[in-house]
């Protein structure tokens, strides 16, 4: 501990007079990514009070792009889900990254809400706000049907 | 396109500017740029920043608050009619002369002693025995005519 307290002042100063650039940190969702359950399923409510935290496994991403090295997901993408020991596919309904496009917010935290395999969401409600994009797009429109509210 | 206020700042957010962001709770705040949005994330109360609205709400400042507080109200005094006397009566009992009301005070007195003086003839009929001289003579009551109240009280709550 006293080695680390040591460490740490000369390394700042370092930085400071290197002058490095330093980007903001991305929130993309990928692999091993937590993610939070809006939904109000029985599985969404085991899942995040379980030992550990929804995350995902796989993304489905549209433009499959294979040669990334990083595969990202972000709002309304299909990503496959660890809870509670099992697979469930979800849907992004909320990301922390920044969306530089209009009307589109920026949530506090990454929410994904359960879907099975034909897209049908597991739940019957959902507890967070939605993008308001949800109701225009076609295959997102069972999630906008069960959504409470919109942003 | 819909004009947005500052959640923050209070200050008017133009298409193509701000940002939008959904809290953990399910809120959204909409901020005009990264200065509302970073004062806020570091929880300044936009009631003490200066350069809010919020701020200048608070502490009274800019010309429109204080006009308006310099239009005072002014209460309107208005006569009127009260159920059991039409205004007609009213001003009638406020324009009664003393000398009359006087007059009409001894009459009342007068009319007093009359019924008093009739009452004890009729006792002395019901009872013949003879009255001694040790009981107590009663006094002609002076009955009080009470003044009529002369326009609307003062200090009546609203």
């Amino acid at each position: 501990m006293n080695n680390f307290v040591r460490l740490l002042p000369t390394t700042i100063d370092f930085i400071v007079h290197r002058s490095f650039s330093i980007t903001a940190p991305l929130y993309d969702l990928q692999k091993v990514s937590r993610v939070h359950v809006v939904d109000n399923s029985k599985l969404a409510l085991d899942g995040n009070v379980y030992k550990r935290m929804p995350r995902i496994i796989h993304c489905y991403k549209r433009n499959n792009n294979l040669t990334r090295t990083r595969l990202t997901a972000g709002l309304g993408d299909k990503v496959l889900l660890a809870i509670k020991g099992q697979m469930k596919k979800a849907i992004i309904v909320g990301c922390k990254q920044r969306v530089r496009k209009p009307n589109v917010p920026q949530f506090d935290s990454n929410n994904v809400v359960l879907i099975d395999d034909d897209g049908n969401p597991v739940g019957t409600r959902i507890l967070a706000p939605i993008p308001a994009f949800f109701r225009t797009r076609g295959d997102l429109a069972k999630i906008a049907a069960i959504a409470t509210a919109f942003v | 396109m819909k004009l947005e206020i500052c959640n923050y700042s209070g200050y008017k957010i133009y298409p193509g500017h701000g940002k939008r962001v959904v809290k953990i709770d399910g809120k959204v705040h909409i901020y005009l740029n990264s200065k509302c949005q970073r004062s806020a994330d570091m929880r300044r109360n936009p009631r003490r920043v200066t350069w809010t609205v919020l701020y200048r709400r608070k502490h009274k400042k800019g010309a429109a608050e204080q006009e308006i507080k310099k239009r005072t109200r002014r209460t309107v005094k208005f006569q009127r009619a009260i159920t059991g006397a039409t205004w007609n009566e009213i001003l009638a009992k406020r324009n009664q002369q003393p000398e009359f009301r006087k007059a009409q005070r001894q009459d009342a007195i007068n009319a007093a002693k009359q019924a008093k003086k009739v009452k004890a003839q009729q006792k002395k009929v019901t009872q013949p025995t003879a009255v001694k001289a040790g009981k107590p003579v009663k006094k002609p009551e002076k009955i009080q005519k009470t003044v009529p109240k002369t326009g609307p009280k003062k200090g009546t709550q609203r």
